[in-house]
């Protein structure tokens, strides 16, 4: 069995298992207003390796879909967009941290009477 | 910097207009933030920045909104579907239309025609490709995908054929095929129904055996028929089975033809009566033979034809029986 092969398959399995929690670790950051870069940090210091390439569309996503609020800071010498959750935002984040806890709690138990 | 510039404007020209502006502010403040973790802002610096925020089409790939394909995943089996049927019909009527059109045709080059006609059809498959895909774009964009998922029934489940009520679909063509044939015949040049005689060895005469002023006065008769028989094998083609409704109509259909035909062959005014005289020289036979011959065949066809009709009426019963087992 050539396992070296299926780096790719290996691959695109961790980023799709990655891919379901993004949403909500970048909710859970949003409860004060940051800037995309600054949240890239956060997330880096957190454990969460995410690329800003990644995370800026995500955020206008998310925007789009009433979950965060922006505005531009234009007092600092530099303008940047902030981002905040919104009420709605803060709403969806309650869901989606139970349904997390319950997944996580399920699919523990299932790997555990595995081993 | 001018590099920055130029990936700014690689990224963002990808991308609709209204998000534009924000967005090139967007990715500016972000390649300063990146840049202010790197202790010299150089160039090498800016390029390694831009390095890691990728290539410029995949980053606007990430950013974009709307959907990726030109017809959903939904749609997509309905539009195989109607693109293969449409095709179909498209070479079908061509290839009817350059034969009928190469027999009636004046010009004798015979070298062209194929050319033409693989020219001709290549042109009008395309365009028939594009067409569909235009309409089933546009179809698509308005919305009716997730609209129009009807709740699957069970009721909607098709019965399952039965091969022996099966009706081929190549002899629907076919049969279609040289209905077309003959009905264009008989409505622009009934004179190739002849008999061709040679005289003084170079010439061809043609002899007609009907009466081409009277076969003239018939050309509404025969649209109908036309009509009558490209709806027949429509309806069986589509249907694909044999089924007792289908039948009771494909029967009714022919005894509508056969009141149509009937109409025609009882009238013995059909027949050209030159024709036993002209050909008589070629037989050294009687001439009188004309008259015998014109009540003759009025007598023989049109029962030949019912015959033929009933016959025809009977099979396609029993494959309706059949079918609705």
């Amino acid at each position: 069995m050539n396992n070296k092969n299926n780096e790719p398959v290996v691959e695109s399995l961790l980023l799709e298992l990655r891919r379901g929690s993004l949403v909500l670790s970048v909710l859970s950051q949003l409860k004060k207003p940051q800037y995309g870069y600054s949240l890239v940090v956060i997330l880096e210091q957190a454990g969460i390796n995410i690329e800003a390439g990644t995370l800026y569309p995500l955020l206008r996503r998310l925007e789009k879909q009433d979950l965060l609020t922006s505005s531009w800071d234009t007092d600092s010498a530099k303008p940047r967009k902030y981002y905040e959750i919104s009420q709605y935002g803060k709403d969806v984040y309650e869901i989606l941290c139970r349904t997390w806890k319950e997944m996580t709690a399920t699919i523990n138990q299932l790997i555990e009477s595995e081993e | 910097m001018e590099i920055i510039d130029r990936y700014i404007y690689a990224v963002t020209k990808r991308l609709p207009l209204n998000q534009r502006e924000d967005l090139e502010q967007e990715l500016r403040s972000l390649i300063d933030d990146m840049l202010s973790e790197y202790e010299n802002k150089d160039q090498k610096a800016v390029e390694d920045v831009l390095m890691e925020l990728g290539s410029p089409t995949e980053l606007a790939n990430k950013y974009r909104e709307n959907k990726r394909y030109l017809i959903s995943p939904e749609s997509f089996d309905n539009y195989l579907a109607v693109l293969k049927i449409v095709m179909s019909a498209v070479f079908f009527v061509l290839t009817v239309a350059f034969f009928v059109g190469t027999v009636f045709s004046n010009d004798k080059d015979i070298f062209s025609t194929p050319i033409n006609y693989i020219g001709s059809l290549f042109d009008a498959l395309l365009q028939a490709a594009a067409w569909v895909t235009l309409i089933f774009f546009i179809i698509d964009n308005k919305g009716y995908r997730k609209d129009n998922v009807v709740a699957f029934k069970l009721s909607d489940l098709p019965k399952r054929p039965i091969n022996n009520a099966k009706i081929s679909r190549a002899s629907c063509i076919v049969g279609l095929t040289f209905s077309t044939i003959f009905y264009m015949i008989m409505l622009v040049a009934p004179e190739l129904f002849s008999a061709y005689l040679s005289s003084s060895g170079q010439e061809f005469s043609l002899v007609p055996i009907f009466d081409l002023a009277v076969v003239k006065s018939y050309s509404v008769i025969f649209i109908a028929l036309f009509a009558l028989t490209l709806i027949k094998e429509v309806l069986k083609f589509i249907a694909g089975n044999w089924t007792i409704s289908l039948a009771s109509v494909v029967i009714i259909i022919s005894i509508g033809s056969l009141i149509l035909t009937l109409s025609f062959f009882n009238n013995p005014e059909i027949w050209n009566s030159n024709f036993i005289t002209e050909l008589a020289p070629q037989w050294k036979g009687d001439v009188k033979v004309t008259d015998t011959w014109k009540h003759g065949t009025t007598w023989a066809i049109p029962r030949i034809i019912i015959l033929g009709t009933i016959i025809d009426g009977i099979s396609t019963l029993v494959n309706g029986i059949k079918g609705s087992k």
